[in-house]
């Protein structure tokens, strides 16, 4: 099994950020439920509900992963997991396969959810099902662009950030059009979201690989 | 010099950070089973050159080969020989001492039940298996500079890079720290380790290197330093040796057979003897003055040779670096 992976879940799922990313889910799922079922109005509480799931998914998760990368450069262990032997391209790999486990632990707290709304009536659990994976599987699209970011100096970081902001949202929409849009239009919206998912992953990982490279071996002379 | 092939050859190297010249052309050789004391004042270049040394810095100019592998050219294959342990270890938060050790045993490749062996291997070394559970962030300083060490161990290294791996302990984790060096010097290991601490260097290493502003001023065994001898390359006068003696009964004619020798002053008087200071650093010349003196019938009771601080030796030898050359024609014949 991997290291990092295996660091990642040992260490990850005992920290402060992973409880508090846990209960905000919770908390959050459970409230938004609760006021749609109390005020029998669930296709109107669908948008918060998903909302709130891919705002863990694709920015929270995400972030903790920034932050555990930049921990790892502060604390000088990425300069003792490269001479341990550890590719630039495995270390990024590894923690987006990390950041992929979390998600599974996470998309198995929203599940429940989705169910219960299903049994309170009034949602197509089919659709919230597809979401619920096209979320799953887009995080790594998400976090490898997150890590790329990251790894970028200052003035990078602002461009690539403004750029992402832009990307993030246009990702988020087709995901949801890939799940929610009647058969007719899902098919094209779920091959385009394949594809930049796909490709975006590729490129984003090939980047924060460079970055991580460069962190660690200086190469400027 | 050891007649093995040298396990790390360094060559000409060089490294630059935009305007700071870190390392000048340094070459050095370090044999199989050597222990080495690499000795700098800050920014005189030991980090840049260790870092270069463990494939984390890449050098502007010149070679490293450790086991035959160059480092730019083959940093896979030099990091399964080495060993690092930087100054400003790193440290996992939600992680204990196993699992610290479990981690980097599979980043090394190990696998399953020979990783678990050696983890406990390690922990048993290093003396943390009643620590195996203890939250890393709860070590202190020195357990978990052990820690660091038993990491540096695990994939069984043959060079091991140690960068001021004493900086901080108290003398209890010193001492720990320094049988741990004995004992892999005694398993054949080479190590080369920077510190400030130059007592310590003295006492663990056999041989020293010693740099300034990027330029290797020293390198020989510490007791020739000690003594004042000096081998390096850097053209200092060949230094003095400093000479104890206690005689039975009154000094006098001790003293006055110092009077009358050339080459040898008088340093101190006491009532049992004399402190003595003999204008050569050969161990013959001080044998001799040792046979001459009995032959004379001189009642020795001690005779020993006080040998410098590392520290004071350093000192002297920058000082020494640091002097200014004589102006043009002012001592020239005329």
């Amino acid at each position: 099994m991997n290291p990092i992976l295996v660091k990642e879940l040992r260490q990850s799922l005992r920290s402060r950020w992973f409880e508090i990313i846990f209960l905000w889910l919770c908390a959050s799922l459970t409230l938004i439920t609760a006021i749609g079922s109390a005020i029998n109005a669930k296709n109107g509480t669908t948008v918060l509900f998903w909302i709130a799931v891919a705002t863990t998914f694709h920015l929270l998760l995400p972030f903790r992963t920034v932050l555990s990368a930049r921990d790892d450069r502060q604390r000088g262990n990425f300069e003792l997991i490269r001479v341990a032997g550890l590719s630039a391209e495995k270390l990024t790999n590894q923690r987006i396969t990390a950041l992929l486990f979390h998600t599974l632990t996470l998309a198995s707290l929203v599940l429940p959810f989705v169910i219960l709304r299903y049994f309170l009536g009034g949602i197509e659990i089919s659709s919230e099902l597809t979401y619920l994976v096209l979320l799953t599987l887009g995080t790594p699209v998400v976090g490898s662009a997150f890590l790329w970011v990251s790894t970028t100096g200052a003035a990078g970081r602002v461009l690539l950030a403004g750029l992402f902001f832009v990307l993030l949202p246009a990702y988020e929409s087709l995901t949801f059009a890939a799940a929610f849009t009647p058969a007719a239009g899902a098919l094209p919206a779920f091959v385009v979201w394949t594809f930049g998912s796909v490709i975006g992953t590729l490129v984003s990982q090939a980047f924060a690989s460079e970055g991580f490279l460069l962190h660690t071996l200086t190469s400027n002379s | 010099m050891p007649a093995t092939e040298p396990i790390v050859e360094v060559r000409d190297l060089d490294r630059r950070f935009a305007q700071v010249h870190a390392v000048k052309g340094i070459s050095f050789d370090i044999h199989p089973g050597q222990v080495v004391g690499f000795i700098g004042a800050n920014g005189a270049g030991k980090t840049t050159t260790m870092r270069m040394m463990a494939t984390l810095e890449r050098p502007s100019g010149g070679s490293i080969r450790i086991a035959g592998h160059h480092v730019v050219r083959d940093p896979a294959a030099v990091r399964q020989v080495i060993g690092w342990m930087p100054d400003n270890y790193g440290t996992y938060a939600n992680m204990n001492v196993f699992e610290y050790l479990d981690f980097f045993a599979r980043a090394y490749g190990l696998r399953s039940a020979k990783r678990r062996s050696r983890v406990e291997e390690i922990l048993d070394f290093a003396d943390l298996t009643p620590l195996a559970d203890r939250p890393i962030n709860k070590l202190s300083k020195g357990m978990g500079q052990r820690l660091c060490f038993g990491r540096m161990l695990l994939p069984d290294p043959q060079f091991l890079i140690l960068d001021e791996p004493a900086a901080g302990l108290d003398p209890k984790a010193r001492i720990e720290f320094k049988n741990l060096v004995r004992i892999l010097a005694q398993q054949g290991k080479t190590l080369f380790i920077s510190s400030h601490i130059l007592s310590e260097l003295g006492e663990m290493c056999d041989t020293l290197l010693f740099i300034d502003s990027g330029r290797i001023v020293y390198h020989g065994d510490s007791e020739q330093l000690r003594r004042g001898k000096q081998t390096g390359s850097n053209g200092l006068p060949s230094a003095t040796q400093v000479i104890d003696i206690s005689v039975i009964g009154d000094p006098a004619p001790l003293l006055d057979w110092i009077s009358l020798r050339p080459g040898i002053k008088l340093l101190d008087k006491r009532r049992d003897g004399a402190r003595l200071e003999l204008e050569s650093g050969d161990d013959e010349a001080l044998s001799i003055m040792l046979k001459q003196m009995v032959t004379e019938g001189l009642l020795i009771t001690e005779f020993h040779r006080v040998e410098r601080k590392l520290e004071d030796a350093f000192v002297d030898m920058v000082r020494g670096l640091q002097t200014p050359p004589p102006l043009p024609g002012l001592n020239s014949p005329s």
